[in-house]
């Protein structure tokens, strides 16, 4: 799913006036060689050789009688504009379209459609006598062509920018090229279900699903006790009552006392400072990432939101922090609003310069579960989680670096990766060594010992966490 | 005196060239490896739907063959046909209104030095596929190989290129016929083929720009 933002990536285009045709191909060869050949033909004697130009000289005579008035404008016609908004996470696709609003006397469109990361495409459409699109009009019909992409990254994306040449009487007449900036939609991350999560040590809240180790109103047996005052008479067991009571005559009553049941708070943290893709040459330069490549953020959007979607559905509550960006975290809480809530800041959580540098530890609801989605590619991130650690929290680190591709290395920077990658592995160590669970969210080929995401979150749901 | 041992002149030369030859293997090689990348992954295209499209190097593939069977219908030998392949080869590469304009003058250079009956298919041939060269070059003007290009896109072409046969052939076989007949009937019909000659151009002037011009609102 995606949504096109209202404001258009890029700079608007420079105005140019469209509203008036311009000359376009040269009829002044055609013309001058029909001539010779009619001359050297009469003069031959050869008629048959003459009546070649008659052709040419016709032909050049349609296209001057068919051309428009150079001075005669042709208003809200002509134009081209692109759409876009259809995505197919499945097939991984964006799609969208180009209209066209030929004008009366329009033949052609040559389109350029390009896309980021893409080839471009190109297209010649020609203007249908009689309207056959979804969406006619008394000129001939609008033209709505699909266009499609194929992307699997998520965030705010730039998609379709449409270059448009429009052309009549057989060229002679062009109208000024059209250049549309690429659009810009935000495509959401996916979000999947997990089966079991873990829990903070602590619960809050009066009910929710999970069971609390506190008494109160639940599902659960605590204990029996005695009545006392505040208990509900509809607790009261009355055959354990019974058994205590002397012949004859009661004297205590014992109600049957259960666990509370409570929800869990949890803050999903989102390392949004940097984006690094599969291929390790692109980390050091501005070069662009293959739209046919996920890069880190795009796995941490996704592990938020399947984090996120996966927690809310059990009914707790969840919020969201960004760390590259300093503002007010989205504060906890449930149902399906929350959700689309929190895609959307997921979604839109992007780098965005240089980084901060944060002086203190971003102050997160007391008890709550701390999931952290980071690279661990410097020490802020470590950090973090072993403050919020050491001051009670549970905190489950998800190190969404993509599965690299080293094998186009050159010597140097195969030296730089391998340094790069200790430091990674030395913090992540020391995250571990500080009590914070570390699980990865891609499975690493080269690491086959590491148990899936189902099952690393599995076992940590079932780990007993102290405080 | 340093005391630093930086080397004679000739020695830090050869070591500046060295760092130099170095320097332009990587990039070289970092051209080639992106070479490589980009002919073993190449970059996903941008999918477009038109309706009834032809690739764009079906029409100048059609130049080619139109080319070909002129030079069999002028049955042109090897040095001419090497002269028109020219043509034909500039056509393929860049068509356009002056290539395809430019392709007639050997057509018509050739059709004057070979020997040939004026009056029969061979000429109506020539005709026909000299201006379905000449339409096609123009109406594929400046359009990439690589492109998509819908029918109705050729649609204008192909009727202006009609029309025009309509016209033409008559004409010119009338033309053919009349300066190929008995000299004391060609001057009786000279005023009568100056008339429908007349009557033909008016006729198409009349005719043409209602063909050509668009449906009115």
């Amino acid at each position: 799913m995606s949504l096109p933002d209202s404001t258009p990536g890029g700079r608007p285009p420079p105005t140019v006036d469209r509203t008036h045709w311009r000359r376009g191909a040269g009829i002044g060869v055609p013309v001058l060689i029909a001539v010779v050949i009619l001359a050297v033909g009469i003069l031959s004697g050869r008629v048959e050789v003459a009546g070649l130009a008659l052709p040419v000289l016709l032909s050049v005579a349609w296209s001057l009688h068919r051309r428009p008035d150079a001075a005669e404008p042709e208003e809200g016609t002509g134009r081209v504009e692109v759409t876009a908004g259809d995505h197919d996470a499945g097939a991984g696709r964006i799609g969208g379209r180009v209209v066209w609003r030929p004008g009366p006397r329009s033949e052609q469109l040559r389109v350029t459609v390009s896309a980021p990361g893409h080839t471009a495409a190109r297209m010649v459409l020609g203007r249908r006598p009689r309207a056959t699109d979804p969406a006619p009009d008394a000129e001939g019909g609008v033209r709505a062509v699909p266009v499609s992409m194929r992307s699997v990254r998520t965030g705010r994306r730039p998609v379709f920018g449409v270059e448009a040449v429009e052309t009549c009487a057989g060229q002679v007449r062009i109208r000024p090229a059209q250049q549309l900036p690429p659009i810009a939609v935000t495509v959401l991350p996916t979000a999947r279900g997990l089966r079991e999560l873990p829990l903070p040590p602590r619960l809050q809240g009066l009910t929710g699903p999970h069971g609390s180790t506190r008494a109160g109103d639940g599902g659960d047996l605590r204990d029996i006790n005695l009545f006392l005052p505040g208990d509900r008479l509809r607790r009261i067991d009355w055959r354990v009552t019974a058994r205590h009571a002397g012949p004859g005559r009661l004297t205590d009553l014992y109600v049957r006392r259960t666990f509370a049941t409570a929800d869990a708070t949890v803050m999903l943290v989102l390392d949004s400072r940097d984006e690094v893709g599969a291929d390790v040459r692109t980390w050091g330069d501005v070069s662009a990432v293959r739209e046919d490549q996920p890069t880190s953020l795009d796995h941490a959007r996704d592990a938020a939101a399947t984090v996120a979607r996966s927690y809310l559905e059990a009914g707790d509550r969840v919020g969201l922090d960004d760390l590259g960006r300093l503002r007010r975290p989205v504060p906890p809480a449930g149902g399906r609003r929350q959700l689309d809530r929190l895609r959307q800041r997921i979604a839109v959580s992007e780098p965005d310069g240089e980084p901060k540098q944060r002086r203190r530890v971003p102050r997160l609801p007391s008890g709550c579960l701390i999931v952290l989605f980071s690279t661990f590619l410097d020490d802020e991130a470590m950090w973090l989680a072993q403050q919020w650690r050491s001051s009670g929290h549970r905190v489950v680190a998800v190190d969404v670096l993509p599965v690299l591709r080293l094998t186009e290395l050159d010597p140097r920077q195969r030296v730089a990766y391998r340094i790069v990658a200790m430091e990674r592995r030395d913090r992540l160590a020391a995250l571990a060594r500080s009590d914070v669970e570390v699980v990865r969210w891609l499975a690493d080929p080269a690491d086959p010992g590491q148990p899936p995401l189902d099952v690393a979150m599995t076992a940590l749901a079932r780990r007993r966490v102290r405080r | 005196m340093s005391g630093f041992d930086t080397g004679s002149r000739p020695a830090r030369l050869r070591a500046a060239a060295h760092r130099r030859l170095v320097r332009s293997r990587g990039r070289w090689g970092g051209r080639f490896r992106a070479s490589l990348e980009a002919l073993f992954s190449p970059l996903p295209r941008v999918r477009t739907s038109p309706s009834r499209w032809v690739p764009g190097w079906a029409p100048r593939l059609l130049l080619v063959a139109l080319g070909i069977a002129v030079m069999v219908l002028l049955g042109v030998g090897p040095p001419s046909g090497v002269l028109l392949g020219c043509f034909v080869l500039a056509l393929l590469l860049v068509p356009s209104t002056r290539t395809g304009a430019a392709f007639c003058v050997p057509v018509a250079f050739l059709w004057l030095v070979l020997p040939g009956d004026p009056l029969s298919w061979r000429s109506a041939g020539l005709l026909l596929l000299t201006a379905a060269v000449f339409e096609l070059a123009t109406a594929i003007e400046a359009v990439s190989p690589l492109s998509r290009v819908e029918l109705w896109a050729l649609w204008p072409s192909l009727r202006r290129f009609l029309v025009i046969q309509l016209i033409s052939q008559p004409v010119v076989l009338a033309l053919v016929a009349l300066r190929n007949s008995p000299a004391h009937l060609s001057a009786a019909a000279l005023p009568v083929a100056v008339v429908a000659a007349a009557a033909v151009a008016a006729g198409a002037a009349w005719l043409l720009p209602r063909l050509g011009r668009p449906p009115r609102r």
